[in-house]
């Protein structure tokens, strides 16, 4: 029983690092910009197939594919943020959800084309190794993957923090006019929020595809996984996204080890219906006091 | 050179059938202060938001030196100039005080950023606040965080800009030191200000010229004397004679 627990708990904190990798984009996205970004999951999904293909047809390992995954997810946010959402963030937050739903919807459709509906995996030489700590046993794959998504969220902060760009981004996310006012580029920089956001999705997507079997209609369950970190660490603080992937790690391998697995989605539900009625304050009021 | 810095010509702007501004003229000469009055609801604070970009005028225009500003973003026209405060504070909260000042300089090159940041120092100094560089701005009184803001506004060296109530509901002290730093920025850096105001004998005081809109037009503009004891501006805003 204890061998168990502590496996659990070390499990529980490795995956919550890539959980909070999940939220970190979402969170970033919807807190400076108010933009809610429901495609989030499906760059997660195409961050996963850019690793299997990457490794099918080159060989590459994930661990690559996840500092490549940087650059080319930021260009695709990038691109995004000019061609799409320039066109609907001050129509009202009706007009960019249904935007990004479309997004998303158009994402899965092209991968169900492109990869079929069959799920696929990252099978690499470590993939099923694993080591012991005392009496718990630990997947490297999981060490790899977890300590990939704590340099991404070290990263993160460090910029929105200690450089100016990142000072900006976060004044742009309290106070839109006041920035714009002191001759802040307030497009330039939302674009490389908006390309950093979706960066965040698609190197989570690299390592959630090294632990998990992918495919494109799995996606969606991502997107839940993320609202309920946003939800329980606020939004646009790096520190508390952390925070909150730690616990939601905790909670579903918790729950996945002692309760039927029927019931982990039930909990995790639970737990985001809760937090909102508690909080009761919208997702962008809690934004604003957190960046 | 145009002797104006910045001409307001028959300014019109509309918020569906609320008429904001109607025919609005008036020049803010180089090196001075503008005051600007009038009751709640005339448009000053439209005017402002006009003359910086945040909303287009409908009719008229508004030229910065011998330039129309027609199309200009708040960000293009801060980058010829044109910066301002608000009528509430708005600092940015989780950002220290220091970094507050460095935030308008995100887009300056390489050696004007450090001279920039040399006056971001100084400008701290200017207001009072170095004693705070380091703290966040949420942890300011309210007084301190319009003295950074002010400060903010003048980071980059502006030659206009435009303060929205400066002096509401601050301390006196910190109203003389606004002033007196208005007059000193005016003197030794020829700026100009445009100052929106209730406390009207301070801006009287203040101003070389004064301007007072009443229901979106110009009720009266001229010498700031002149302008209190004018019998539309005493009718339609001061409610009685000044004197």
């Amino acid at each position: 029983m204890g061998a168990q627990v502590l496996t659990v708990i070390i499990d529980g904190l490795l995956l919550g690092l890539i959980y909070a990798g999940i939220g970190l984009g979402l969170s970033l996205i919807l807190g400076v910009m108010g933009v809610v970004n429901v495609a989030h999951s499906a760059f997660i999904m195409l961050g996963s197939y850019f690793a299997y293909e990457l490794f099918r047809r080159a060989g590459i390992d994930p661990i690559i594919s996840a500092a490549l995954a940087l650059p080319v997810f930021f260009l695709l946010g990038s691109v995004v943020y000019r061609t799409l959402i320039t066109r609907v963030e001050f129509t009202g937050p009706t007009q960019g959800l249904i935007a990004m739903f479309g997004l998303m919807v158009l994402i899965e459709n092209l991968g169900v084309i492109v990869w079929t509906t069959d799920a696929r995996a990252l099978t690499t030489h470590y993939t099923n190794t694993s080591f012991a700590i005392g009496p718990a046993v630990v997947a490297w794959v999981k060490v790899l993957a977890g300590g990939l998504a704590l340099a991404l969220i070290g990263a993160a902060w460090v910029f929105l923090h200690y450089t100016l760009t990142g000072r900006a981004i976060r004044a742009i996310g309290q106070d839109r006019d006041a920035a714009a006012v002191l001759g802040i580029n307030v497009h330039q920089l939302l674009t490389i929020l908006f390309g950093l956001g979706i960066a965040c999705a698609g190197v989570a997507g690299v390592l959630l595809g090294m632990i998990y079997p992918f495919s494109p209609g799995g996606q969606v369950f991502w997107l839940a996984w993320a609202f309920l970190v946003v939800v329980l660490g606020g939004l646009g603080s790096v520190a508390n996204t952390l925070v909150a992937g730690l616990v939601v790690g905790i909670i579903q391998t918790f729950a996945g080890a002692f309760v039927p697995f029927e019931f982990v989605y039930l909990i995790l539900y639970t737990l985001l219906a809760v937090i909102l009625i508690v909080r009761r304050e919208g997702l962008t009021s809690v934004a604003r006091r957190s960046i | 050179m145009n002797p104006a810095l910045l001409e307001v010509d028959s300014v019109g702007k509309q918020f569906g059938g609320l008429v904001a501004l109607s025919s609005v003229s008036f020049d803010v000469p180089r090196s001075s202060v503008v005051g600007l009055i009038g009751p709640n609801g005339s448009g000053k604070t439209t005017l402002l938001n006009v003359i910086n970009g945040i909303y287009a005028p409908d009719r008229g225009s508004v030229v910065l030196d011998g330039v129309p500003t027609k199309n200009r973003s708040p960000s293009d026209l801060a980058a010829s100039g044109v910066s301002r405060t608000f009528q509430n504070a708005r600092v940015f909260s989780t950002l220290s005080v220091e970094q507050n000042l460095f935030i308008p300089l995100l887009h300056r090159s390489g050696g004007e950023r450090a001279k920039s940041i040399k006056r971001a120092d100084e400008l701290l100094a200017f207001v009072g606040l170095e004693a705070h560089a380091n703290k966040t701005a949420i942890e300011l009184s309210g007084g301190q965080k319009r003295l950074l803001e002010f400060a903010r506004a003048l980071v980059t060296k502006p030659g206009l800009i435009l303060m929205d109530e400066p002096f509401a509901g601050v301390h006196p002290q910190i109203k003389a030191t606004l002033i007196r730093c208005i007059q000193e920025i005016v003197e030794r850096e020829g700026a100009s200000f445009l100052v929106v105001s209730h406390e009207v004998p301070d801006l009287v005081n203040l101003s070389n010229f004064m301007v007072c809109l009443v229901e979106g037009k110009v009720a009266a503009a001229g010498n700031p004397k002149d302008v209190v004891r004018n019998e539309k501006v005493i009718e339609g805003y001061l409610g009685q004679s000044d004197e």
